[in-house]
């Protein structure tokens, strides 16, 4: 069970160091304006989430996320049912759009349902990114950073629960395409 | 999968004989090394942690030239209860010197009775020195990190 809890979010690491190899970036190249990945880090958790940059400039984007899914055994998520939505901010101090590292700042929305209690909450998570897109389009990046969550909601007996804060690591590895 | 014990001390003593060995060949040209002919541009390696800077004690770690003096390292690394992910930014400074900063998150593993898990993110900063032994690079860096103590990273990277 922990080599299981351990192995998941490693697997996804090493996919995306693998996937960002190829030298052949796109420089040179005539700019990508978008991306759109996959998170493949909240696979493991049970949750699909879409994610899609846009290039404002030079050196920053934004980027909006859409997940949901149903947990999974393996992260301890059963009988829920997760959803999120959210949107970034992202500045590449090094390196460009199509590959570069960044500062970015995301607010999301979320949540959380599990029959009969219910809970939501806005999380503000700021992260370093790494993004790499080769010249083919195919594109891996890798976010990592700290959220700060607040979440309220209703027990099972119908009760209002306090508004309570979190502090927790927030980690993304997304496969996907640039255009 | 647990981690020989033996293998955090053979390892670093490895990686420490080998930065002794690489010290002459880096005395002899007086450009930064990025600038030595056309620089690679990815480089692949394992690092070293003592005691375990961001994120364990033994890593995989992916190096990433980004022009003008920058680079990125993208990482993985593992101790017994502690496996972190990071992802650093580096500027080179000197011939061979070179300053870090980074963000990273690790993910606690409490085995016994009741598995229990937690995570939790970190920054960290330093100072690293490189060194190139034909196709291998060879690094010491010594981290500062928040909340995680720190200490030095060595790595071999092909």
């Amino acid at each position: 069970m922990t080599a299981r809890r351990r192995a998941g979010p490693v697997a996804t690491v090493v996919v995306l160091l693998a996937a960002g190899l190829p030298a052949s970036v796109a420089h040179g190249q005539k700019p990508s304006t978008d991306a759109v990945v996959v998170n493949v880090a909240a696979l493991y958790y049970g949750v699909g989430e879409l994610r899609w940059e846009h290039r404002l400039a030079e050196r920053s984007a934004l980027q909006a996320s859409l997940a949901a899914g149903p947990g999974s055994q393996a992260a301890g998520l059963t009988d829920h049912w997760l959803g999120k939505i959210g949107v970034q901010y992202r500045y590449y101090f090094a390196g460009g759009f199509d590959e570069g590292l960044g500062l970015a700042v995301e607010v999301a929305g979320l949540r959380l349902l599990a029959d009969p209690y219910q809970r939501q909450g806005l999380a503000l998570s700021p992260r370093g990114v790494y993004k790499i897109a080769i010249s083919s389009g195919a594109t891996a990046e890798l976010q990592i950073g700290g959220a700060l969550v607040a979440r309220a909601g209703v027990d099972a007996s119908g009760e209002a629960m306090p508004l309570r804060w979190t502090v927790q690591a927030s980690i993304a590895a997304a496969l996907g395409w640039s255009f | 999968m647990r981690i020989p014990a033996a293998a955090s001390v053979i390892l670093p003593a490895v990686l420490l004989m080998g930065l002794v060995l690489a010290r002459p060949a880096s005395a002899d040209h007086h450009e930064p090394a990025a600038a030595v002919a056309e620089p690679r541009q990815t480089w692949i390696g394992l690092t070293a942690g003592l005691p375990v800077p961001v994120g364990g004690i033994l890593g995989l770690q992916v190096h990433r030239r980004l022009g003008a003096g920058d680079f990125a390292e993208v990482g993985i690394s593992s101790a017994a209860v502690l496996t972190g992910a990071y992802l650093t930014w580096g500027h080179r400074v000197s011939d061979n010197g070179y300053t870090l900063l980074g963000v990273d998150a690790e993910l606690f593993v409490f085995a016994g009775d009741d598995v229990r898990t937690a995570s939790l993110a970190g920054i960290h900063g330093g100072y690293g020195w490189e060194w190139f032994l034909g196709p291998t690079r060879t690094t010491l860096a010594v981290c500062v990190g928040f909340p995680w103590l720190g200490g030095l990273r060595l790595g071999v990277a092909l």
